[in-house]
């Protein structure tokens, strides 16, 4: 066979070969194959000393080019192979990583908990089953008086004490009682937990739900800093850019009262004449009720109410809840749908 | 309570924006929840709080309109007639505690007929029907006034008319054409006969005035507020009346209301007034005066309000105000202000009007708490736990049906007296039930596992009374393996509170197919298991269902502070030993075996392969167990490894019922 001839044929085969060959391996051992002491290369490399002097030239040339041009065609299909080895298609989708969390009440609570706390209040929980004295009398509600009558009750089957009938407390308001009959003043508490009464169900109302209380005592404080606090928690819960509107009320417990709406922050971010849903077109939205604790409650508790005052707050954590996060049902938080609790994983 | 503009305009001059004056009377406390423009008139509804007896009459409202407006309220007052006296008609009033006072005023042929269209819209502009001309005078001076009256036909009261309290099982059909059962509990008009009135709620059916009515006997008077409710409640009615004579009513307008309504009949139906009874008498009210000083309204109230602003404002609310020692002023009360008694009451009288908007924002010294970790923070720490050791935690009812609580639960549950709906009827036992339906409800919706948890009470009847224990509850389902991530977990959450001698002991308890306690700190602190098979189909979930509940004061009470644990320099060697187990033995036993014999060179115990299958017995399990073998002192060498692990695998080969492969 010509020389010539064998060369390119070996170039064909060694292009072949590498075209299959993927791993590091395969490429050392084309490389062995064709460029090592026994490839064919070098069994031509031998020859040239018994050719004649003008074909020795000419061949030592062409072999050399061939041998210089498979080195660098090995190389480059090694680095090329490096390279898809530590790259990855980054495009497949991520998975789905799925841990538990808290519900989103808790964290609602312990959002509006932590704001307090960081104005200096502390926490306190009450007991969920208590007497007609906490619940009522003590909080300057009378049994028989229609000021009861928002606060409808679920009474137990139980012996009642000295202290009335027992019941499951329709607001978290006696848990202020229970503390103010141990401690003495000056205190700031928050208390959260669940509270029940008898209401139909339907999409804003429930049998059980949630309330915060918050109550402070002291020699000095004053309803400005009632609302102080409450505008501090607004803002900090709410947005800074919330406003408060105080609204002359009645609760039996309190005296002076209000009730305290926010600035509907809906009708804020949006500039439409379309009356707005949230706030019904009034731009003001109801979160709690607060007020000055009355005389009769503080006396109620062996607390003078000549020396000490004191506030009192409280709110609805699901209607807070309901606001913040748009949720349209109260049903939604006690259904415990996976694909509702998903949504509010903390 | 809904009110029509236009009745307010007969005793004030409105002369703003109807919308205006809802914002303007909104600001002050009487809260516009609806405003409706109905012809030429515009129909406020308005929340009255229970206080406020005198919101529930146009004269009331007028008021507080005159005083959001700034201006009064022109009232004319109908001159009272006293004669002449009813002839031999008695009156008696055998209740007087509930019944002060009574007047009564006869009127004679009447025709009763349709009313004036003006005085027709008051009533339905009002929330009240239109029925004749006799009834629309009672019933637009009860909205005027705020007294509710009550019109007879005179000729259908036999004899005498009595003001007791009811007979036992007597009955009673009011104008509404149904029948009560009265008791002692309800106080009644009564004539020689029968029950003619429920007192201060309804009247009755036999006396009611209709088309055929000559003759009108037309009564007004006090019935005590408690009665009132009690018998409305008992009797199970509530009405105009009832709800106005619950908040009070003000003794001075009675006669008013009476009078006015007499002149509207004998206008209106042209009837002849034939002269008046009356039994008890008007309650004396003491003139009330308050002391209020300047400094308390500041110190209550943070914000110094001028002294003449506050004569002002009261007298703009029809106080008077005498000025006293400097900085004090005498405040006197109208009468018609039942529900102010004390300073509080004049805070609150004059911040309204003030404005709650002109009083600052401060933020109040507060002492920070004590530093303690209060319940409420361990429960928060629990759940942020709970939810890392990939739990979701769930919020249910805590009252459930009393059947099915008995059904899965030996503890004797507080049942409620006044259930709302048959599904539930007593405060829960246990949490298991209501777990369980968040499993069956998501299950309906394709999602069949799950892993949740939920902190809250438990409750039960004691001998001392009831309990009620914070209780951390976990319901995991899905493979038969997943007892052991609920295991694990409760393992992880006593380790990281740092509980001294955590340890699992198999139990029996009722309901479950097996059970174990958890105990650590030297008590029982929960317990988890299987849930049974008869319990778990009878709320219609199927497949395994694992359970737990553990007491959380009693997790709080044993948790200890967190304190470094040196651990060994040198490397830990494994040998993995397999095992056959078949019952009686149990896994813990190969667990204290391995314990006693590798002693204080283990280093951990780990089971990498568990199976059960057919080339085993049916009740054996096949386990791989991986051993690691460490020493404080030195890097053990392989010689000795295997000495002990000799050791362990002869210990293991002489116990029954475990077979080392
Ligand atoms: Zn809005």
């Amino acid at each position: 066979m010509i020389a010539r001839e064998e060369i390119a044929q070996i170039v064909q085969e060694f292009e072949t070969d590498l075209a299959q060959a993927g791993s590091a391996e395969a490429l050392e051992k084309i490389r062995i194959k064709y460029l090592g002491r026994k490839s064919r290369l070098s069994r031509m490399f031998a020859k040239i000393p018994s050719l004649p002097p003008r074909e020795k030239g000419v061949l030592g040339k062409e072999l050399n080019v061939t041998k210089q041009k498979i080195a660098a065609k090995l190389e480059e299909k090694s680095q090329q192979n490096a390279q898809a080895e530590e790259g990855m298609d980054l495009t497949f989708p991520g998975e789905k990583i799925s841990h538990g969390g808290r519900h989103l009440l808790s964290r609602v609570l312990e959002d509006i908990c932590t704001t307090f706390e960081n104005l200096g209040f502390s926490v306190k929980e009450g007991a969920e089953i208590d007497d007609e004295w906490h619940n009522f009398s003590a909080l300057n509600i009378p049994l028989e008086h229609p000021s009861r009558d928002v606060f409808d009750t679920f009474y137990l089957n139980l012996p009642a004490q000295g202290k009335g009938k027992l019941l499951l407390r329709s607001h978290t308001s006696p848990s202020q009682i229970h503390f103010m009959e141990e401690a003495s003043p000056p205190f700031a508490i928050v208390s959260p937990g669940r509270v029940y009464r008898p209401d139909q169900v339907d999409a804003t109302h429930s049998f059980m739900f949630h309330q915060v209380e918050g109550f402070a005592v002291s020699e000095h404080i004053r309803f400005s800093d009632l609302k102080g606090v409450l505008l501090r928690f607004a803002k900090t819960y709410f947005g800074p850019g919330v406003e408060l509107r105080f609204r002359p009320h009645f609760f039996p417990f309190t005296e002076p009262s209000a009730e305290v709406d926010i600035s509907c922050f809906s009708c804020a971010a949006r500039d439409s004449d379309e009356k707005c849903s949230i706030c019904k077109g009034s731009r003001w939205i109801e979160i709690l009720g607060c007020g000055m604790i009355h005389p009769h409650v503080l006396s109620a508790c062996k607390i003078d109410p000549q020396r000490y005052r004191g506030f009192a707050f409280g709110m609805g954590v699901e209607r807070i809840a309901m606001l913040r996060y748009r949720i349209p049902d109260i049903r939604l938080f006690y259904e415990n749908d996976v694909r509702f609790l998903e949504q509010f994983r903390s | 309570m809904r009110f029509s503009l236009n009745f307010i305009r007969e005793m004030v001059p409105v002369s703003c924006e109807p919308r205006e004056l809802a914002r303007k009377i909104t600001l002050l406390g009487l809260e516009v929840e609806n405003l409706e423009p109905v012809g030429d008139d515009w129909v406020y509804e308005v929340e009255v709080t229970s206080n406020r007896y005198d919101w529930l009459s146009m004269v009331g409202l007028s008021r507080e309109v005159a005083a959001a407006l700034g201006t009064r309220i022109s009232l004319e007052y109908p001159e009272i007639r006293t004669s002449p006296s009813l002839e031999g008609f008695i009156l008696r009033i055998d209740a007087p505690d509930d019944c002060p006072w009574y007047l009564g005023r006869r009127i004679t042929n009447v025709r009763v007929k349709e009313s004036s269209a003006r005085l027709k819209e008051r009533l339905l502009h009002s929330g009240l029907p239109a029925v004749n001309n006799v009834v629309d005078a009672t019933n637009y001076c009860m909205l005027k006034w705020g007294t509710p009256l009550h019109a007879f036909d005179a000729d259908k009261i036999q004899g005498n008319v009595t003001v007791r309290y009811a007979r036992d099982r007597e009955s009673f059909v009011g104008i509404d054409g149904k029948t009560r059962t009265l008791s002692s509990q309800n106080l009644v008009i009564a004539d020689a006969e029968r029950v003619i009135a429920l007192a201060g709620v309804m009247g009755a059916q036999n006396t009611e005035v209709t088309g055929e009515t000559k003759n009108v006997f037309l009564e007004a008077a006090l019935f005590a507020p408690v009665r009132v409710r009690r018998s409305r409640r008992a009797a199970g009615i509530e009405s105009e009346s009832s709800y106005r004579f619950e908040r009070s009513v003000f003794p001075d307008y009675i006669e008013y209301a009476s009078e006015e309504a007499a002149r509207i009949i004998e206008r209106d139906a042209q009837g002849e007034f034939a002269g008046c009874v009356c039994a008890g008498r008007k309650p004396e009210e003491g003139k009330k005066e308050v002391i209020l000083a300047g400094e308390d309204l500041r110190r209550t109230l943070g914000v110094q309000v001028p002294e003449e602003e506050v004569e002002g404002i009261l007298s703009s609310l029809g106080f008077s105000c005498r000025r006293n020692t400097p900085g004090t002023l005498t405040v006197t009360v109208p009468a018609f202000r039942l529900d102010v008694d004390r300073e509080e009451d004049l805070y609150e009288e004059i911040i309204r009007v003030y404005g709650y908007e002109r009083i600052p924002a401060t933020l109040p010294p507060i002492q920070p708490g004590t530093g303690k970790e209060s319940l409420y923070s361990f429960k928060q720490k629990i759940r942020v736990m709970c939810a890392q050791l990939g739990f979701q935690e769930v919020v249910t009812y805590s009252i459930g049906e009393e059947d099915s609580l008995r059904a899965v639960c030996e503890r004797d549950p507080v049942t409620l007296v006044n259930p709302l709906r048959a599904q539930e009827t007593a405060l829960r036992t246990t949490l298991f039930p209501a777990l369980l339906q968040v499993l069956r409800y998501n299950r309906n919706r394709s999602r069949p596992d799950l892993s949740i948890f939920e902190l809250a009470d438990r409750y039960g009847v004691e001998k001392t009374g009831f309990s009620e224990i914070p209780t951390l509850a976990f319901l995991v389902s899905g493979q038969r393996e997943e007892f052991f991530t609920l295991k694990g977990a409760l393992r992880e959450i006593c380790g990281r509170l740092n509980i001294a001698d955590v340890e699992f002991r198999e139990i029996t308890r009722a309901h479950f197919s097996s059970a174990l306690e958890l105990r650590g700190g030297g008590t029982v602190l929960g317990w988890a298991g299987k849930a049974g098979r008869k319990e778990c189909d009878a709320q219609g979930v199927s497949g395994h269902v694992f359970y737990g509940e553990v007491d959380v004061e009693a997790l709080q009470a044993r948790q200890r502070p967190l304190r470094f644990v040196p651990f060994s320099q040198y490397p830990a060697v494994s040998r993995d030993v397999s095992l056959i187990i078949r019952p009686p033995a149990r896994f813990q036993q190969v667990r204290v075996l391995i314990e006693r014999r590798a002693g204080s060179y283990l280093e951990g115990l780990l089971v990498v392969d568990r199976y059960t299958g057919k080339e085993i017995p049916a009740d054996a399990q096949a386990v791989t167990v991986r051993i690691s073998y460490q020493s404080r002192e030195k890097t053990l060498t392989s010689e000795e490894v295997d000495a002990l692990h000799t050791g362990v695998r002869e210990e293991l080969q002489n116990q029954t019922g475990i077979l080392v492969r």
